[in-house]
């Protein structure tokens, strides 16, 4: 009879609980996910990266920083796809690629965010999240043209997923509402959202936070931990805030006029000579 | 003020993403169906069928087809009069080389062939956008007409250049071509393929597919982004648009005017069915109808009212007067509602649910 | 169409009678939820089903006959399914505010020795490990939402999903094991134990048993019509003894469905949504309502304005007529369709009142006007008189005998008397058994005849209708012996939308005075309109033209007391409005939004001298508590308005001066 019952018997009730109770476990960081070799990158005479070379790991987060014009969001674009090193590779899962378009780096699982919020304006938060599930449907135009049936049941499944993602951004109330009309902070929270809908392997951020403020920062460092920590979304993001990078990143690359400054751990590179002096001014 | 959506609540997705979520809204297409349907052909002259609602559904057809293209997928095309005229010319030749063909099979493997020759010429759409797309689709335009103009082989030798469409019937008995086909017929094959194409459109442009045109349409760097491929989405939008128009084409040449030639697929009914998805509204399938039925009604009460004041009035002058109150009309709806008729249709409605309150 | 039907005496106990619906109405909901964007819905078999599985986990868990388990979370169809589970295997379940600090919850917690603890999700288990070390006694803790508890280790933690699993594999291997603890039970156990909120004192823990609960849940039931067709919104807290009858025995005993909102900020949109046919809110959300309706339409254009105004004209002249079924002549009866197309049903529409059939409001007395506005649309609104120690009905208002100012007449198979101090006392089926562990305040309550104490001062009007003036001992005298009845003045001032909460003082004075808490949204409006700008609700309050306008309220409230010789000696003298709202974070009103009367008197009892002593300021400094649990301080210089009074007043003003 007892041996049924779940309760593991208190042995002393009167023994003081852990105050939180809550053991953050150690998170396990995997191999290189992602490494970029000596990534040259020029427009017309400008040099907007001078021989790059970092690496990120799977499961972890990574925070690029820099001053403004470092060539932090370039990088992230030639990870993208977007642009095209003269010289260089990105070896990404193991394999080595180089010319590749955007779409086909979201085929490989990198998902994206922008500066300044690439939503689609005319339609609503679910639309816009729901545009993230097109890789994963997999009707055809016959199907889809009779609509009941199989494209409805597809239809249904992707939004009881999106469902899932609107829980867990905590955006239920603006759910119909069309994204042009959202203030700034909700609009970054969906952009995050249509990129968790692809089920990324890396996700990156440009400057989530920017024109937030401190209850927002909050909530978004909340949820970018809580994806990192759930899903084990290895997660690479540009920001300038400080206090977020060392509160939540694991490792940090320093960028500065296209050149790598320092790479390694928050204090490590807290303390690093070349980043002071760069970009940190007096450590703190 | 007529919308009761207290206790309409949604216990399913499938019930959410309904076309008509709204009861009041159900009960209206019945409604409007009951009339098309039933109303129309018992109280309408003949007159009017065949001069306004045989033309309307035939140019709504076309309207849905540009709409999606360029409505939905935000691709700018002047080539509509030619991929008409495609439709036009594919279905006569395989009319007349397989008669047993049933028709309805004949207009859908015409709408395949123009859907053919539109992706041929969507092909640019992956370098230019915009204006210079619209320029390089006024190229198909030119051509198409001139290549149906110019080579006999199209109207089978015919000394007038006419194609004459050869009677067919819709199931043995019921003729809905030729000089048999009476316009009670017509107009209700018309509505009926029309409808279910047009049911066709609303669910394409609800999945996947819709989807991708519009993020194509609405920023297309971040539909990259997301997995879309850009060409395959345009393409898909040629090609589907085109299939439409194509169709539109085909049931203007065998349903609506019965003989055709290549020059009644000019620049002009490009312009033509442009301004019915612009004043009807981009992006809406009941902006494609809305449009539709504004172009052809206008001239017609114009041509109507102006006699009705004055019968002496030379058709001369009434043409000139229709022309500036047209423009004119065009203007005044593209400043007060640059987005159409259908978006002040849902700004109606969207008060009208809110009523008595103002937001 | 489906009749009232009521359950057989033989089903005495609340798990009786969901087998029961569950071999009736397998099909038919029984409970929704707005989860995930859509309405998810429960029939009644599954959730027989559901708590069938839950009850054997309980057991598992360690739940004996005669345990009490905590329910603490917003409504969510599985707390409610919890406390069907623990009654089934003879525990009692005690729910607890959800909005609770943790020192509250420590009490109750403590107090009612529960032993285990159901909860919605990390914010409660929060609240709950907080305060272990005070409640030795709690053993497990079970949680619903599993977000943000991933890295919670601790091993008496467990997930609803979890215990119910284990319920079901016990079921399986047991399968006789739930119907034989049902039919254990019966009519007189202990049904639940529902802890009152305590306006004076600390909560009591007021036990029902199954037949006060079923019983009064029946014969509401039975006077007003309810079937299994209606559907009701859950939204007032689980630990509300009226909750537990509307949404939870009446449901059970009449079939019909509860729908629980998404969230509490969504409750209106998913109102309207659901278009609930029975509905109960307190005064106050009928107020807000009222007011939010009349400032959305101030922003309408000319036309919508004026089609208001007109058919709202209409609806005072013949539409409670229509309702209560009085004759109405046929010009004003089309006149009144008509406004019903226009203006009634759209309005009704978007608010969510569409369908409802009957709306009940109780707690405090409600302004006529209010009342009449809805009344007028065609809204059967009702208002009722209860406690928790009454299992809530001791007087309802019949169809058609409907005024704002009484509270109607007794209940089926309640009896009232009024006492020689004019108290009111009731007897019925209702009536509870006992405070938990405290015989001293059971005694003091209920005579050994089971009359009950309400501590309410009331009279019966010609009518029959019940009246109520205010709480008994609330009741006292000014200084020459007039009667002094503080609620009933702040009652009326209240019904001004200016006027969120009033408090009055004048027993043992020599006159009445006030204090006055204006409300920020109706005068935030006026502001707007007429373009004064304020920085802050203290700069609003301290506004000159505002007192002018308060002012003004008190007088004509003046003028009302006048008119009744009782009632003159309560006219104010003297009024400030405070800088700040009542609160209670404060401690200042109680979690049902009530005034702590005594409290408040003692924190602001500098402004109270100066309201006394003639002065023309008083300042105040005061400690608040603002949401996050930070404390700060504020500090204010109010002003002082001396008011004209009318005749029985005057004769204070002599003597004062």
């Amino acid at each position: 009879m007892a041996a049924e019952t779940l309760a593991t018997p208190d042995t002393d009730p009167a023994s003081p609980a852990p105050s939180e109770g809550t053991a953050a476990p150690q998170k396990k960081i995997g191999e290189t996910l992602l490494r970029a070799d000596n990534i040259t990158l020029s427009f017309g005479g400008v040099k907007a990266l001078t021989d790059i070379s970092f690496e990120i790991r799977e499961h972890e987060i990574l925070a690029i920083i820099g001053p403004n014009g470092a060539g932090k969001t370039s990088m992230l674009n030639v990870i993208n796809g977007f642009y095209h090193p003269q010289q260089g590779r990105i070896m990404y899962l193991g394999a080595e690629r180089r010319a590749m378009r955007p779409h086909l780096a979201a085929r490989q699982g990198i998902a994206r965010t922008f500066q300044n919020v690439a939503l689609f304006k005319g339609m609503s938060t679910l639309d816009n999240i729901m545009t993230g599930r097109v890789l994963k449907m997999k009707s055809n135009i016959f199907q889809q043209a009779i609509f009941w049936g199989a494209n409805q049941r597809e239809e249904i499944a992707h939004r009881e997923v999106v469902e899932r993602i609107i829980d867990f951004l905590e955006i239920e109330a603006i759910r119909k509402t069309p994204v042009g009309r959202l203030p700034y902070g909700l609009q970054k929270r969906v952009e995050l959202a249509r990129a968790l809908a692809m089920e990324p392997k890396l996700l990156l951020l440009d400057e989530p936070m920017a024109g937030m403020n401190v209850e927002e920062k909050e909530d978004m460092c909340r949820f970018i931990l809580d994806v990192n920590d759930e899903f084990g979304t290895t997660i690479a993001l540009i920001e300038h805030d400080m206090g977020v990078v060392m509160d939540i990143s694991d490792r940090v690359v320093v960028l500065d006029y296209g050149r790598k400054l320092a790479d390694g751990t928050p204090d490590e590179v807290r303390a690093n000579q070349d980043v002071i002096d760069a970009y940190l001014g007096v450590s703190h | 003020m007529l919308y009761r959506e207290a206790g309409q609540f949604k216990t399913s997705y499938g019930a959410d993403q309904a076309i008509f979520p709204i009861r009041q809204d159900q009960i209206a297409i019945a409604l409007m169906a009951a009339i098309a349907v039933l109303a129309v052909p018992a109280l309408a002259s003949e007159y009017f069928l065949e001069t306004i609602f045989v033309p309307f559904l035939v140019f709504a057809m076309a309207a849905l087809g540009l709409n999606i293209l360029t409505g939905y997928c935000g691709q700018l095309s002047l080539g509509t009069g030619g991929f008409m005229a495609c439709g036009a010319f594919f279905s006569y030749k395989l009319t007349v080389a397989f008669p047993e063909l049933h028709i309805i099979i004949v207009f859908l493997l015409a709408g395949l062939g123009t859907a053919g020759v539109g992706v041929l010429f969507g092909l640019p759409s992956l370098r230019i956008k915009g204006f210079y797309l619209a320029v390089a689709t006024l190229a198909a335009q030119f051509f198409l007409v001139w290549m149906f103009n110019k080579f006999d082989w199209w109207t089978n030798y015919s000394s007038s250049g006419v194609i004459s469409a050869p009677p067919r019937e819709l199931i043995p008995g019921i003729f809905i071509t030729g000089n048999q086909a009476d316009p009670v017929t017509k107009y209700l094959f018309l509505l009926g393929f029309v409808a279910v194409l047009a049911l066709v459109a609303k669910n394409l442009v609800r999945s996947r597919i819709g989807r991708t045109w519009m993020a194509i349409r609405d920023m297309d760097i971040a539909a990259e982004i997301i997995g879309i491929r850009p060409l395959w989405a345009k393409l898909s939008a040629f090609a589907v648009s085109s299939f439409y128009i194509g169709i539109s084409g085909a049931l203007w040449a065998f349903v609506y005017t019965g003989s055709v030639e290549a020059l009644a697929f000019e620049i002009n009914r490009s312009f033509q069915v442009l301004f019915m998805i612009i004043i009807g509204g981009l992006g809406s399938i009941l902006g494609s109808f809305l449009g539709a039925a504004f172009i052809v009604l206008l001239p017609i009460l114009l041509n109507n009212g102006m006699l009705a004041i004055d019968p002496t009035i030379s058709t001369a002058l009434v043409s000139h007067i229709e022309f500036m109150i047209f423009g004119a009309l065009i203007i005044f709806f593209l400043i007060v509602e640059p987005h159409g008729l259908a978006r002040l249709w849902q700004i109606a409605k969207e008060k009208l649910r809110l009523w008595p309150f103002p937001y | 169409m489906t009749e009232v039907s009521l359950p057989p005496a033989e089903l005495d106990t609340f798990p009786k009678l969901l087998e029961r619906h569950r071999a009736e109405r397998p099909g038919r909901p029984a409970i929704r939820e707005k989860d995930f964007g859509i309405w998810q819905t429960h029939t009644w078999g599954q959730v027989a089903e559901e708590v069938r599985n839950l009850a054997a986990g309980l057991f598992s868990l360690g739940v004996k006959r005669g345990d009490k388990v905590a329910i603490v979370g917003d409504n969510r169809p599985r707390l409610y399914w919890t406390m069907t589970a623990a009654q089934a295997i003879g525990a009692v379940p005690v729910p607890l505010y959800q909005d609770s600090v943790a020192e509250e919850m420590a009490f109750v917690v403590e107090h009612a020795e529960a032993r285990f603890a159901v909860v919605e999700d990390q914010e409660q288990v929060d609240k709950l490990l907080e305060i272990r070390e005070r409640c030795p006694g709690l053993t497990q803790i079970v949680y619903d939402e599993s977000r943000g508890m991933r890295h919670y280790t601790q091993p008496f933690l467990h997930h609803f999903d979890a215990v119910q699993a284990e319920g079901q594999d016990y079921n399986k291997v047991h399968p006789d094991f739930y119907e034989d603890e049902i039919a254990k039970g019966k009519g007189s156990d202990t049904a639940i134990i529902l802890y009152t909120s305590g306006t004076t004192g600390t909560p009591k823990g007021v036990i029902l048993s199954f037949d006060n609960v079923m019983k009064t849940a029946a014969n509401g039931v039975k006077l007003e019509g309810l079937t299994d067709t209606d559907e009701s919104l859950a939204y007032l807290p689980m630990a509300w003894v009226g909750d537990h009858i509307f949404s939870f025995a009446q449901s059970y005993v009449a079939g019909f469905c509860v729908a629980c909102p998404e969230s509490s900020e969504t409750v209106m949109h998913d109102m309207r949504e659901l278009g609930p046919t029975y509905f109960f809110a307190p005064p106050r959300i009928f107020e807000n309502i009222l007011t939010t309706v009349m400032i959305r339409m101030e922003d309408a254009g000319r036309i919508k304005r004026g089609l208001f105004r007109y058919f709202m004209e209409v609806a005072r002249r013949s539409g409670i007529k229509i309702l209560d079924g009085k004759p109405v002549g046929m010009g004003d009866r089309l006149l009144y369709a008509l406004g019903q197309v226009l203006v009634y049903g759209p309005l009704k529409n978007t608010l969510g009142f569409t369908r409802i059939r009957l709306a009940y409001t109780a707690g405090e007395a409600i302004g006529p006007d209010i009342f009449d506005f809805y009344r007028s649309l065609g809204i059967n609104l009702k208002q009722l008189y209860g406690s928790t120690e009454a299992s809530v009905f001791i007087t309802i208002q019949p169809d058609g005998e409907i005024e704002a100012d009484t509270v109607g007449k007794p209940a089926l198979d309640v009896e009232i008397k009024i006492a020689e101090n004019g108290e009111v006392m009731f007897r019925g089926p209702g009536v509870f058994v006992e405070y938990f562990k405290n015989p001293e305040a059971t005694t003091e309550t209920k005579t050994p005849d089971g009359w009950v104490h309400t501590g309410d001062a009331g009279f019966f009007a010609e009518n029959g209708h019940l009246k109520i003036i205010d709480r008994a001992k609330d009741v006292g005298r000014v200084n020459d012996g007039g009667l002094f009845a503080p609620k009933y003045v702040e009652n009326k001032l209240k019904f001004f939308p200016d006027i969120k909460e009033a408090v009055a003082y004048g027993h043992e004075r020599d006159f009445c005075t006030a204090f006055i808490n204006i409300d920020l949204v109706a005068v935030g409006s006026w502001a707007e309109r007429n373009n004064v700008a304020y920085g802050s609700y203290q700069e609003l309050a301290a506004n000159p033209q505002v007192i002018e306008i308060i002012k003004g309220h008190i007088e004509k409230v003046n003028r009302d007391l006048a008119a009744d010789p009782q009632l003159a000696s309560c006219q104010i003298r003297r009024f400030l409005i405070l800088h700040k709202e009542l609160d209670a974070d404060d401690g200042e009103l109680t979690r049902t939004r009530k005034v702590r009367r005594r409290f408040v008197a003692d924190r602001y009892d500098s402004l109270i001298e100066a309201l006394y002593s003639g002065a023309e300021t008083a300042y105040i400094e005061t400690e608040v508590t603002f949401e996050d649990g930070r404390k700060g301080t504020i500090k204010a210089d109010l002003q002082v308005i001396d008011v004209a009074v009318g005749p029985g007043g005057e004769t204070m003003m002599k003597k004062a001066s």
